[in-house]
């Protein structure tokens, strides 16, 4: 007991000084630097550095929920691309940085408006693989480049590979053209550069050497395979290869039209010293520690990480490493990331022009000036901030209504009768009204209550009503234009009618067969036809965006068996609309199918006899009597699955994403991207969620009338 | 109206033979009635003839056409369910003009058949109800509307009242004999109830097991029933068997016996009002007495036989449990003791 008490004191008194460190790395980069870690732990008695491995991906928002209210960590490690919106929201402290010890590339990341803030860790940018079983150098040129990847292309196989309609991928060609995202501090999507470089990877597609509507997963199957002998991509690539390909990186080549060696995006992991660090000193001192040369010579060799501390590479292990020598060399014609915040929003409208240009719909000019006017209008000037009064009187109002109802109802003696008949009552759904009301309401007030700011650089303004009157009466762009509520409101109603319609009609199909006396094995056919419903709908969702594929899809590939052109089911809007349509049908029949079977066991087989002895053809005793004895029971389960389609996110998301150019994106998506996508419009995106609940209360509470005339 | 024609049908599902070999020419505007106990395949010779089964085997004609392959919606029969089936959804009216409907009758002669059916139903006031605002009468009632109103070849009816209370179920039984002579319907129906069997019909057919026992009109199944089977099953208190030997004279049974040529083993068949207490030489020992106001069951034990004996109230003055009184028996109907089969003496 004594001994406990011992060793709690002594754990408080070192608790003093405990750092907490956060970064997003993984397998070996997460063990080097934790070893990292616990050196400086060794060589500073008394401080204690707790690591926490935060998810990539909401890593971001983790930082800026918990920072600002003292939960956050000292010391963070994250890529600088994030770092003005994080300076702009005071998240981040200032750095002395000196030059010397760091490539000049990897401080001006971690520099924003004249200032340092940060220390250069590591860096990531995309270089060129090779196989060397087929190809003993690299190409200097691009010019090379197209020479070679033609010689080693044939059926089934391609001379080079790459994600060519994602923007960071696309990235080398655009400064190796002479273009980029920005123009001195302005956005310009509609640069001369960018047009021209999109015109040289359509050439490269139209040529055959480089796949069409390429994903991660494919580039790395192809490369895997011998059937992509260049792939462009970073080092995260290195953990996706299979030991056995020979293979080698090089610097990308020279953009031969203009001289100019293709620039990748640089992307600096950083130490960032928190605003709100417990212990501001000690977390500068071990960011300090971190990036200084043993350690990142530690972080090289154990972590296989691209350092951006000079001096390590003095060091023969680092040094002579051919793969860290190439991404080394590679660095020299990378360009920085923006880290300005507005470059989030870059993103999608460049997304936009390269699968038009890929896809043929726009030529690459019209394609770059539609993305500058598409960046303008997602990132036109908020809303001017509003009065808050008018709204607090209303409010105010509201409540009053309220609570005086709430006064006469409780003061009528025959309500307070009823409410002290059961009083014991009360306690027993506490438990689940305090659940409903943290889970449920809270998050729903908060989330109706943002709909009335505009969101900037992490600050809120009270705006009224504006961002609802931006998009009921948005003046930016036509009402047939993807942006347009109205247009993405046409397109989920078209979409939640044409899937409903299908659900029901094949669940119901399929339950009237297995109820067929002459088949046989039907508990087997049951299972099966339940199965799609039992597998998570985003995996669904990703198998059919496979066989959707333009190339490599089972689906083209059954149409080119038998015959028929290979279509590209994301280009056009009724194809991808289909796409999304046919994957969620696939989804949602079991649903309904499983419902009728329940129904119909609760029709007596009698009626049914009854009629076939009354004369009624087949369809006349499903028409007259089976359909409408199932209603009672189908008529719940439409409105159910209509709300669920309304709001079906992941097959939007993950099959068509949208495609062609946010055509078939419906409103919940839609709402996530302005989000998510567009500026983090947050207030925007809200009141987008708030009209959409506004749509399903009005249908629910239509449905729920048409029913209650139907039974009364 | 019109004939019905069982030409050695049989069905079968799989190895179990529910049906062997059923012959019967229903006559035009006859009432066969189909009776027997629970599984005798009654309900399955019904739905042959509705065409809810398959014919393994044999012809079925009506109106001289063979059906065999005909499916249900053009045979032209009626059938009443046992449940009603009335269908939930539609009113009264709904339900009667259904078959009319969906044989694309014109709206105004479908009104008007209904009508002059829950006319003759006394249905009229229903005519808008949904089936779950009535009672298992006026379902019943329903049901055989909806039979009634499209005239149809053959009526079937599936054990109609078996879901009535008494009083109801004798009502209707008066009021389906009425319909009857009203259409001069040719009409198929299944009970296990003896007295509907009786009352009801013009011609009873009798199963057991899948096998047809015997066909004839009430009385002749009464008086002369074929076998064993068919005189216990049909009669109310039930025929009583007695074990006798004949010596060519007479039958005996202990004290008891009949007249009869017949010599060696055989069974007696002796209806209870065959058994006249109050005279005789031999003498019974009252076990149970059954009062039903105007007659008397009384449960007799002469020897190590047990005998039903019905008897006017009037007549037979007081009897009490214990008692030890007369017998004889009356009339007695022979059967044979091995096959159960009756010996025509």
């Amino acid at each position: 007991m004594f001994a406990v008490l011992v060793a709690w004191f002594c754990a408080l008194a070192f608790a003093g000084e405990e750092l907490t460190v956060w970064h997003s790395y993984r397998g070996a980069e997460r063990e080097a630097l934790e070893a990292v870690l616990d050196q400086y732990e060794r060589e500073h008695p008394g401080t204690v550095v707790a690591p926490l491995a935060v998810p990539n991906e909401t890593f971001p928002t983790k930082v800026e929920a918990a920072a600002p209210r003292g939960n956050g960590p000292d010391l963070f490690i994250f890529a600088h691309d994030r770092l003005g919106g994080w300076i702009q929201a005071g998240l981040v402290a200032p750095l002395e940085v000196p030059d010397g010890p760091y490539h000049p590339a990897t401080v001006e990341a971690i520099t924003f408006e004249g200032q340092r803030w940060g220390l250069p860790l590591a860096y990531k940018c995309l270089a060129l693989f090779y196989r060397t079983d087929v190809l003993d150098a690299p190409p200097a040129t691009t010019d090379d480049l197209e020479v070679v990847a033609a010689s080693l292309t044939a059926a089934e196989r391609f001379g080079l590979a790459w994600l060519t309609t994602e923007p960071f991928f696309h990235a080398p060609w655009l400064h190796g053209f002479g273009g980029g995202v920005y123009d001195g501090d302005r956005v310009a999507l509609d640069q001369p550069g960018n047009a021209e470089s999109m015109a040289w990877v359509r050439g490269l597609q139209e040529q055959g050497l480089v796949p069409e509507e390429a994903n991660g997963a494919l580039v790395t199957q192809l490369f895997n395979e011998g059937r992509a002998a260049m792939v462009v991509s970073g080092p995260w690539f290195l953990g996706e290869l299979d030991p056995s390909v020979p293979f080698a990186v090089a610097p990308l080549p020279e953009v031969s039209a203009t001289g100019r060696p293709a620039g990748p995006y640089l992307t600096v992991e950083a130490a960032l010293v928190s605003a709100f660090a417990a212990h501001p000193e000690a977390a500068e001192d071990l960011a300090r520690y971190l990036a200084s040369a043993p350690a990142a010579v530690e972080r090289a060799v154990q972590g296989r990480q691209s350092v951006a501390t000079l001096a390590a590479y003095d060091d023969p292990r680092v040094g002579r490493d051919p793969i860290l020598s190439a991404f080394r060399a590679q660095l020299e014609s990378s360009v920085p990331m923006p880290n300005r915040p507005e470059m989030t929003a870059t993103w999608e409208p460049m997304a936009r022009s390269l699968r038009r240009v890929m896809r043929g719909a726009l030529t690459p000019e019209a394609a770059a000036s539609a993305a500058q006017q598409e960046f303008l209008i997602v990132t036109k000037p908020p809303p001017p901030r509003a009065s808050g009064t008018p709204y607090a009187l209303a409010l105010a109002a509201i409540l009053l209504v309220g609570a005086g109802w709430l006064v006469r109802r409780g003061l009528n003696a025959a309500s307070r009768a009823e409410v002290r008949r059961w009083s014991f009552a009360y306690p027993y759904v506490v438990p689940a009204a305090l659940a409903m009301g943290v889970l449920v309401v809270l998050p729903f007030v908060v989330g109706a209550g943002v709909a009335f700011f505009s969101h900037h650089a992490g600050e809120f303004t009270f705006v009224g009503i504006a961002n609802f009157l931006d998009i009921l009466f948005a003046r930016d762009w036509p009402i047939t234009s993807p942006l347009s509520f109205w247009f993405t409101l046409g397109v989920t109603v078209l979409w939640t009618a044409s899937n409903v319609f299908l659900h029901v009609s094949i669940g119901l199909g399929l339950a009237l067969l297995l109820r067929e006396p002459w088949l046989r094995m039907r508990g087997i056919y049951r299972v099966l036809l339940i199965l799609p419903w039992s597998i998570p709908n985003y995996i669904t969702a990703l198998i059919w965006k496979g066989m959707f594929h333009r190339q490599f899809g089972a689906i083209n590939g059954l149409l080119e068996a038998i015959g028929l052109e290979p279509v590209s089911w994301f280009s056009q809007w009724s194809t991808a609309f289909a796409a999304n349509v046919a994957t969620n049908t696939w989804l949602g029949f079991p649903f309904m199918m499983v419902v009728t079977l329940g129904a119909l066991q609760t029709i007596p087989r009698d009626l049914e006899q009854a009629a076939e002895v009354d004369g009624a053809s087949r369809w006349q005793r499903f028409r007259h009597i089976t359909l409408p004895l199932l209603k009672p029971a189908l008529l719940p389960a439409v409105i159910l699955g209509s709300v669920w389609t309304f709001n079906m996110f992941n097959i939007i998301y993950l099959v068509s994403g949208g495609e062609p150019d946010g055509g078939t994106e419906i409103l919940i998506s839609d709402a996530y991207r302005w989000a998510f996508t567009r500026n983090f419009r947050y207030g925007y995106a809200a009141a987008y969620s708030v009209l959409i609940f506004g749509v399903l209360l009005g249908w629910s509470g239509l449905t729920s009338r048409l029913m209650r005339e139907r039974t009364a | 109206m019109a004939t019905l024609s069982f030409q050695g049908i049989r069905k079968s599902y799989g190895d179990v033979e529910v049906l062997q070999q059923v012959d019967l020419e229903v006559a035009d505007g006859e009432f066969v009635v189909l009776v027997g106990p629970s599984g005798c395949g009654k309900s399955t010779l019904l739905r042959c003839v509705a065409g809810l089964e398959d014919i393994t085997a044999g012809e079925l004609r009506i109106d001289g056409v063979r059906v065999n392959d005909t499916p249900p919606r053009d045979r032209d029969v009626a059938m009443v369910f046992q449940s009603y089936a009335l269908y939930p959804h539609m009113t009264v009216r709904q339900n009667m003009g259904f078959a009319l409907k969906v044989r694309r009758w014109p709206q105004a002669d479908i009104d008007a058949a209904v009508e002059a059916a829950a006319a003759m139903l006394g249905l009229e006031p229903l005519l808008e109800r949904l089936p779950k605002a009535m009672s298992g009468g006026q379902r019943q009632r329903v049901a055989m509307g909806r039979a009634i109103v499209r005239r149809p070849k053959v009526f079937l009816f599936d054990e109609p009242l078996s879901n009535l209370d008494a009083a109801l179920r004798s009502q209707m039984r008066v009021e389906l004999k009425r319909l009857h002579k009203q259409l001069e319907a040719t009409i198929l129906y299944v009970t296990h109830d003896q007295v509907e069997a009786l009352t009801l019909a013009d011609r009873i057919l009798i199963l057991d097991g899948g096998v047809l026992q015997q066909v004839g009109t009430p009385q002749e199944i009464f008086d002369t029933p074929a076998n064993l089977f068919v005189a216990g099953f049909i009669g109310s208190p039930a025929m009583n068997f007695l074990e006798g030997v004949g010596d060519g004279e007479r039958v005996r049974v202990g004290e008891l016996s009949v007249e009869s040529a017949h010599e060696g083993p055989v069974t007696l068949g002796v209806r209870p009002h065959e058994v006249i207490v109050g005279e005789g030489e031999a003498r019974a020992t009252v076990d149970v007495v059954e009062h039903l106001g105007w007659e008397v069951h009384l449960h007799l034990a002469i020897g190590d036989q047990l005998l039903t004996a019905r008897a006017e109230t009037a007549t037979l003055g007081p009897v009490r449990v214990g008692d030890t009184i007369p017998l004889r028996l009356g009339r007695a109907r022979l059967f044979d003791a091995e096959s159960g089969q009756a010996l025509d003496a």
